[in-house]
């Protein structure tokens, strides 16, 4: 915290916690917090290590891994563009682009899977010509759930992605061009590197989010294991035959929530 | 001469108009009030702004010429900017910030490199090579933007109010080391400031912008003889008239006559400074041509001096010691008398 935040911090009125609001507080934050100590208690903390290993949680862990970086790298290798556009050209119809974008981010998960299904199935409209054109088919591949993780998580790297952009300032590149840098050069060498950190939060955030994803992925690419099985989906499994496992594998999850929220903190809770 | 630019363009609220024309190895001062279109000029000069209608020639190449569908891009153009808060690349060293533009044009990097650490030793900041901006004081950042600038060799410099992001106190020692800077800098100058200070002190010339046209050039001492706007004239702190002149007898626009020595003919302005008003309790006798009665009701006191502004059929600021002020009783208010000396008018054509 800086001393010019901390002096404005100081200066506010109050402090004082109004009584009525304490009460739905605290329940509040018991609320949010039993459910993580339930899953920290019952944690098979001797033999988390052996539960870990086993060929099923690996095999989940392993396909979570790629399922989500390959969402990821999708998500940038097309989100960034997209975010770009959005903050920098006035094209007609941006704000319908910017609303499409963004929808993913409240439709209902399997409601994208189904959506998905509709449109890359075998039978869907761009799916029947994935497979006659080049014999791709997507659901129930390792493919379509990338593919269904990306959906959902896309839209957090270009909110976060075109925040940045909007955020920065523009005469920075003017100075760059004032230099002799073209387009590019002034891409590569002064806008990019003044968006990194903005970039770098929303990978996080569409990492964190494609890791977790279940609906769109269970409904598009359903649940073989070792092919589309991911984390989430064996936790939902492993919760009807082996407890010890899915607990091994939510303590994994959280621990990766965990992580994400610290590497965003200061970007996040600038004001502690 | 080496910049000859006319440039027409209307952005928000501002309209701007205006010509100009910068000898080679001369320095312009572009001066004028917040909003009057400096900036504006000067980024339509590097091609940061397109022009609705305009030419700019730059040693006899066309850089923009909106008749003939010519705009030569930023980036091409011979031109170094140094900007208001000087933009440095927060990302890059001070050493990077100025190899920039040579990596940019395609020096390679040891090359670039070199000439970049050049450029710091001789601006005075070669152990700050590896600095970050953040970690420079604005004096500092300057004469990095200033190399930065300038290591590339640009044909035409331009400075936006180069001073204005600094507190008083470095101001005028930044002001001593730009103004060594920009000499050793023999290509085109063009500088904007809003500072009559910074003006007088680094110009060759000025060019006073208002409302977005040019309403005098000149060297700092014409123009500030010769007055030609109310902007100007509060500027350099001087009474200006604007009337009709008929011999000796000027009839002034806001009613009033003033009588000057010499001999005029038609639309003029005249200039009083006010150190030339004098101020007198009871009626005057003697030979001044210029009486009027009116109320001080306004006092300024600059340096040991007092300003008072007489109002009156003519309202005029008259500047005495603070000693006469005194003996005076300025303060009580009250009439007084004001009277100028022919022979200190100075009367030119409006």
């Amino acid at each position: 915290m800086t001393d010019a935040r901390r002096r404005a911090s100081a200066s506010q009125r109050g402090g004082r916690a109004p009584v009525l609001f304490v009460v739905p507080a605290a329940v509040a934050v018991g609320f949010l917090a039993v459910p993580l100590a339930g899953l920290l208690g019952r944690t098979p903390w001797g033999s988390l290590a052996a539960e870990l290993a086993t060929p099923r949680v690996l095999e989940a862990l392993r396909l979570s891994l790629v399922c989500s970086l390959g969402a990821v790298a999708v998500s940038v290798a097309l989100g960034v563009p997209l975010a770009f556009l959005l903050a920098r050209v006035d094209f007609p119809g941006r704000n319908l682009v910017r609303a499409l974008t963004t929808l993913p981010m409240v439709l209902p998960p399997v409601v994208g899977g189904v959506a998905l299904l509709l449109a890359f199935g075998r039978r869907g409209v761009a799916g029947q010509w994935l497979d006659r054109a080049f014999g791709i088919t997507l659901p129930f591949t390792t493919a379509g759930a990338i593919l269904a993780e990306a959906f959902v998580a896309m839209p957090f790297l270009v909110i976060t992605c075109e925040a940045g952009l909007r955020a920065m300032d523009r005469r920075f590149e003017d100075a760059a061009a004032t230099l002799g840098a073209g387009r590019w050069t002034t891409l590569r060498r002064v806008t990019l590197p003044l968006v990194a950190p903005s970039l770098w939060a929303g990978i996080a955030l569409c990492w964190a989010r494609a890791l977790g994803e279940f609906g769109a992925t269970i409904t598009f690419a359903g649940n073989l294991p070792g092919v589309t099985q991911t984390m989430p989906l064996a936790v939902y499994l492993a919760l009807e035959t082996d407890l010890e496992a899915a607990i091994a594998l939510s303590l994994i999850l959280l621990a990766i929530s965990a992580a994400v929220l610290v590497a965003l903190r200061d970007r996040w809770f600038p004001t502690a | 001469m080496s910049l000859e630019a006319k440039v027409e363009v209307a952005l928000g609220r501002l309209r701007l108009d205006a010509e100009l024309a910068v000898a080679t190895g001369e320095l312009v001062v572009l001066l004028g009030p917040n909003g009057a279109g400096k900036t504006t000029l000067l980024r339509a000069l590097a091609g940061l702004v397109a022009p609705d209608h305009g030419r700019v020639v730059l040693d006899g190449v066309v850089l923009e010429d909106t008749g003939a569908g010519v705009h030569v891009a930023t980036e091409r153009r011979p031109v170094g900017f140094v900007f208001q808060d000087y933009l440095l690349f927060p990302h890059l060293s001070a050493l990077e910030n100025v190899a920039f533009g040579l990596r940019a044009r395609g020096t390679p990097r040891a090359e670039a490199r070199r000439r970049a650490a050049a450029w710091l030793e001789r601006v005075g900041l070669a152990e700050h090579a590896r600095s970050r901006p953040r970690a420079l004081s604005g004096g500092q950042a300057q004469r990095v933007a200033l190399a930065r600038a300038l290591v590339s060799d640009p044909r035409l410099l331009l400075l936006d109010e180069p001073l204005a992001a600094l507190d008083a106190a470095s101001r005028a020692e930044v002001r001593r080391d730009l103004r060594r800077h920009l000499a050793s800098f023999d290509g085109t100058r063009l500088l904007v400031t809003h500072d009559p200070l910074e003006a007088i002190a680094l110009a060759d010339r000025l060019v006073v912008l208002e409302g977005g046209t040019v309403t005098q050039t000149g060297t700092p001492a014409e123009v500030s003889a010769r007055p030609r706007s109310r902007y100007v004239a509060e500027l350099v702190g001087v009474n200006l008239f604007r009337g009709r002149a008929t011999g000796a007898v000027v009839e002034l626009d806001g009613g009033g006559v003033l009588v000057a020595a010499g001999d005029h003919h038609g639309e003029v302005f005249a200039a009083v400074h006010p150190h030339a008003v004098a101020l007198h309790r009871r009626a005057p006798e003697g030979t001044p041509r210029n009486v009027w009665a009116g109320t001080a009701d306004t006092l300024d006191i600059v340096g040991d001096r007092v300003r008072a502004r007489v109002a009156g059929p003519v309202p005029i600021v008259a500047e005495v010691t603070a000693a006469a002020a005194g003996e005076l009783r300025l303060a009580d208010g009250g009439p007084v008398w004001a009277t100028v000396k022919a022979t200190e008018v100075t009367v030119y054509p409006a």
